[in-house]
């Protein structure tokens, strides 16, 4: 094992006895969880070099020294092949890490690479003072803690560029194991343009979830660093009573030129919530959800609750309304009871039809516990004429009550 | 149904809300922006298509960071800077103030959109671009020179309450306690609020200054017409003011709470005025306080003041009692202020140094090390200032020197990273900036030189300047 702190501070020797100093060494990023170094960098004079790693014959600690055949097999450096790997001392080193087990963020102040069968591999980072004290005392402080070092196969780098995966720049790309809400807690205490990368690297479903789990001072930021198509993508991946939230921060003209640019389902659901005011129950409540008929079999409402479950934002409990076309709100009834029916059942025969609903310009913080103290899964929200216009979920309940700095204000369990 | 409409048309959905159902929503909404509706009781914001903030609104809601951090310039310290520039040498020192607002205004403006353009902190970025060793460096200069001035604002709460009749030993804990809770128990946005509120202070100082009756024409040419005395007393308070002014905490809690405040790139413009506005009501304040003491105390022959308890005391008999109680009232603010920013920028910079999370919106369960660091530096400040007949003063001359050390570097870090054009993109530094930039690093480099080989001569008992 050895640091990198104390690596950069060997020669490149070559057989003829010609010698140079290293600057960087290259990784494979995505070949292992534990990633192979594949080239090495050098300086020679003014001009750097490259060399493959396959041509290091030895590496003696002792001389601090790696051997390689011939110096002159080191080809020129060449910039765009710099700008398409992970350099070690160029993007690792003293950049921001995500410990993935901790769900922490930190520096990077040192990294330990394994030597051995000829192999040289990135194992650990080291974020301790005594990594900081090693590297300023140029190698005096030989001390390490276990504590301080995280181990590769569970970190993320970042560079602070949202543009860098666009442009090829490797990344270690384990962020995206973790769950979204998770991700989006990490995010929202890192630099803006740092939360703005850390969506790149993740699929665009879940980049959606993420975006929408964070605070929304935060996914103001993070979207505004996008370019228009990706921004357009998300948010119309996200649910709509997100998607409204964000949307109605923007500035007029970007929210009139985005809404003109969303698909027309996403856009209408959008536009509804908008026209509630912020604080009421209209501007937390849901509107893409499944409502059936009265009429419907059980069966036909399992196959639909089935067919419907990836689109909509709420299937925790199924509102039924009079007919198909007519939106009066009759009951409810709960996956639970609906799976536990006869088939041939219609649904007012199962449905629990005495339900409490709540008016779309009601405060939505005395909405909130209401909900909680209902504790069900979602209340009806109904206009003067008690027809179905969304839902207050328990998720939205809970955001309402929690405080700000909890990272709970964007909760997303249910819906 | 009123909420049912099909395709884009009619964005402006506030304005169709009506009186639907008989709720109590005004039929013909006059603005859509932050509008508020009153139903059952309860007060409502109608949302959709928000406009900016428009006439004196959109000045008022763009101050924050810049004139927090400005005005926790005029500390315990710097009000005895001030004050002793106004009781030694009249009105001759305000045109330094005068020139110092422009480089001051520079520098902040600079570190306001090194901020916006990057979303991270000063250290964060000296850590990723200039290495360990200088992040290690800056933060240990930090860590001790912010130490030692949080310790002498608590010393400033104490000596003004005592002047206002009030004992250090209730006031310096309920000032630790109360900025304490605010910091920990607060939001960002609340904790903004309640240091901007504290900023009207410093209005006293102002009316102690017309309370001294100054002549108005020779504030005028003091303010226009340099001049420069090769004296050593005059040389080392025009370096004290330069220092005073100009601080490392300053720039690094403004970058810092720029940063928390969400400022972004793309929207980059309103800060400008902050940072401006900030660095001008300081000076402003600045000179007041020059002002107030050299109407009064300078008329009068009394010269020497060492802090700004001595200059309320002082201004009493001189210029009456409002005077004085106005400029403690001062201090006591001023103290509070720069007792609640110097913990915060300090543990900004560690946190930022090392990736730590950080930041006043995050909860205790998240920010631990953060607030640690914040409480830390306050029980330091509250319980050192505590101790009976502390020497203060020394403990500020070396800090004058340590900060003295810093400042020029974080000045070149601040040009350095400014340009750097991979990291700030459109808002890199123009030519102008630069000159001025790199203008007020000469002055202040030559400025701390001189206060250094100048300390360094005083203790071998050479003197540069004529007594």
């Amino acid at each position: 094992m050895a640091m990198l702190s104390e690596l950069l501070k060997f020669d490149v020797v070559d057989a003829k006895g010609r010698s140079a100093r290293v600057s960087d060494f290259a990784l494979e990023i995505l070949g292992d969880d534990y990633p192979p170094v594949t080239a090495l960098y050098f300086s020679e004079g003014k001009e750097q070099r490259r060399i493959d790693w396959k041509d290091v014959t030895e590496i003696d600690k002792a001389a601090r020294q790696f051997k390689v055949k011939d110096l002159k097999d080191g080809a020129a450096d060449s910039h765009d092949e710099r700008a398409g790997e992970v350099l070690l001392k160029r993007d690792i080193l003293d950049a921001l890490i995500i410990d993935l087990l901790q769900r922490g963020t930190t520096r990077s102040a040192d990294l330990l690479l394994s030597t051995a069968d000829g192999e040289m591999r990135l194992r650990a980072a080291d974020a301790g003072l005594s990594a900081m004290l090693r590297r300023i005392t140029r190698g005096l402080f030989k001390g390490a803690r276990k504590r301080n070092m995280f181990d590769w196969k569970y970190v993320e780098f970042l560079r602070g560029d949202p543009r860098a995966v666009e442009s090829g720049a490797g990344y270690n790309m384990r962020i995206g194991r973790l769950p979204a809400g998770e991700i989006a807690q990490i995010a929202d205490y890192l630099p803006y343009l740092h939360a703005a990368e850390l969506l790149t690297l993740i699929n665009d479903d879940k980049a959606a979830l993420v975006l929408q789990a964070m605070s929304i001072e935060r996914q103001l930021q993070v979207i505004e660093e996008f370019d228009e198509e990706q921004a357009i993508n998300l948010l119309t991946l996200m649910s709509p009573d997100r998607s409204t939230d964000l949307i109605g921060r923007l500035h007029p003209e970007t929210m009139k030129r985005y809404l003109s640019r969303v698909p027309k389902k996403q856009r209408e659901r959008i536009i509804d919530l908008l026209r509630y005011p912020e604080d009421s129950v209209g501007g937390v409540m849901i509107n893409n959800f499944l409502t059936l008929g009265e009429r419907t079999t059980v069966r036909s409402a399992q196959e639909q609750v089935r067919s419907h479950s990836k689109e909509r934002d709420f299937i925790s409990v199924v509102f039924i309304t009079e007919s198909k076309d007519k939106k009066v709100l009759t009951g409810a009834v709960t996956i639970r009871h609906l799976l536990d029916a006869d088939d041939e059942d219609k649904l007012k025969d199962v449905m629990d039809p005495y339900l409490v609903t709540l008016n779309p310009f009601d405060p939505a913080i005395d909405a909130a516990y209401r909900v909680i103290a209902g504790q069900i899964a979602a209340m009806a929200v109904t206009d003067p004429e008690g027809e179905l216009i969304g839902a207050m979920t328990i998720d939205s309940a809970i955001s309402q009550i929690v405080s700000p700095g909890s990272g709970l204000s964007s909760i997303k369990v249910f819906s | 149904m009123k909420n049912r409409k099909e395709g884009v048309e009619g964005l402006e959905p506030i304005a169709d809300i009506d009186a639907a159902g008989g709720l109590d929503i005004p039929k013909h909404v006059p603005a859509p922006a932050g509008l508020r509706i009153n139903y059952r009781g309860h007060t409502i914001k109608l949302r959709g298509l928000r406009l900016p903030p428009k006439g004196i609104w959109k000045w008022l809601l763009v101050l924050g960071p810049g004139l927090i951090a400005t005005s926790a310039g005029n500390d315990a310290g710097g009000i005895a800077t001030y004050s002793s520039a106004g009781a030694k040498f009249g009105y001759d020192m305000i045109w330094v103030m005068v020139v110092l607002t422009l480089s001051f205004a520079v520098v902040q403006e600079m570190c306001t959109r090194l901020g916006a353009a990057t979303g991270r902190g000063l250290l964060d970025l000296i850590r990723e671009k200039f290495g360990i060793g200088w992040t290690l460096f800056s933060v240990g200069i930090i860590v001790i020179a912010n130490g030692g001035v949080t310790i002498s604002e608590f010393v400033g709460v104490g000596a003004a309450s005592e002047l206002l009749g009030v004992s250090r030993y209730i006031s310096v804990p309920i000032a630790a306690v109360g900025l304490w809770y605010l910091v920990i128990f607060g939001s960002y946005a609340k904790v903004e609020k309640v240091f901007l509120l504290m900023t009207l202070v410093f209005f006293a100082y102002p009316i102690a200054a017309i309370l001294g009756h100054p002549n108005w024409h020779d504030v005028l040419k003091g303010a226009t017409i340099p001049k420069i005395r090769f004296e050593s007393e005059y040389v080392f308070l025009l370096v004290g003011v330069l220092g005073t002014t100009i601080t490392p905490y300053i720039q690094i809690f403004q970058q810092s709470s720029t940063v928390e405040r969400g400022a972004a790139r793309k929207h980059y413009g309103q800060e400008r005025i902050d940072a401006y506005f900030g660095s001008i009501f300081s000076n402003l304040m600045s000179v007041s306080m020059i002002v107030a003491t050299a109407a009064t105390l300078y008329i009068a022959g009394q010269h020497d003041i060492e802090s700004a308890a001595d200059a309320a005391k002082a201004l009493e008999p001189v210029a009456g009692s409002a005077a004085g109680a106005l400029f403690a009232v001062g201090l006591l603010g001023a103290s509070l202020l720069a007792g609640g920013v110097l913990p915060l920028a300090t543990s900004y910079a560690i946190s930022e140094a090392f990736g730590i999370p950080k930041g006043v919106n995050l909860d205790y369960r998240r920010g631990k090390t953060f607030f640690g660091l914040f409480t830390a530096f306050i029980v330091l400040g509250a319980v050192v200032a505590l101790i009976p007949n502390i020497p203060i003063f020394p403990l500020l001359v070396g800090i004058q020197v340590l900060n003295g050390v810093l400042l020029p570097i974080v000045l070149v870090f601040i040009l350095l990273l400014v340009n750097n054009e991979m990291l700030v993109g459109d808002l890199k530094n123009t030519r102008t900036y630069n000159i001025l930039g790199w203008g007020t690093f000469a002055i202040i480099t030559f400025a701390v030189a001189v206060m250094i080989i100048g300390q360094i001569l005083d203790k071998l008992g050479i003197d540069l300047f004529a007594k």
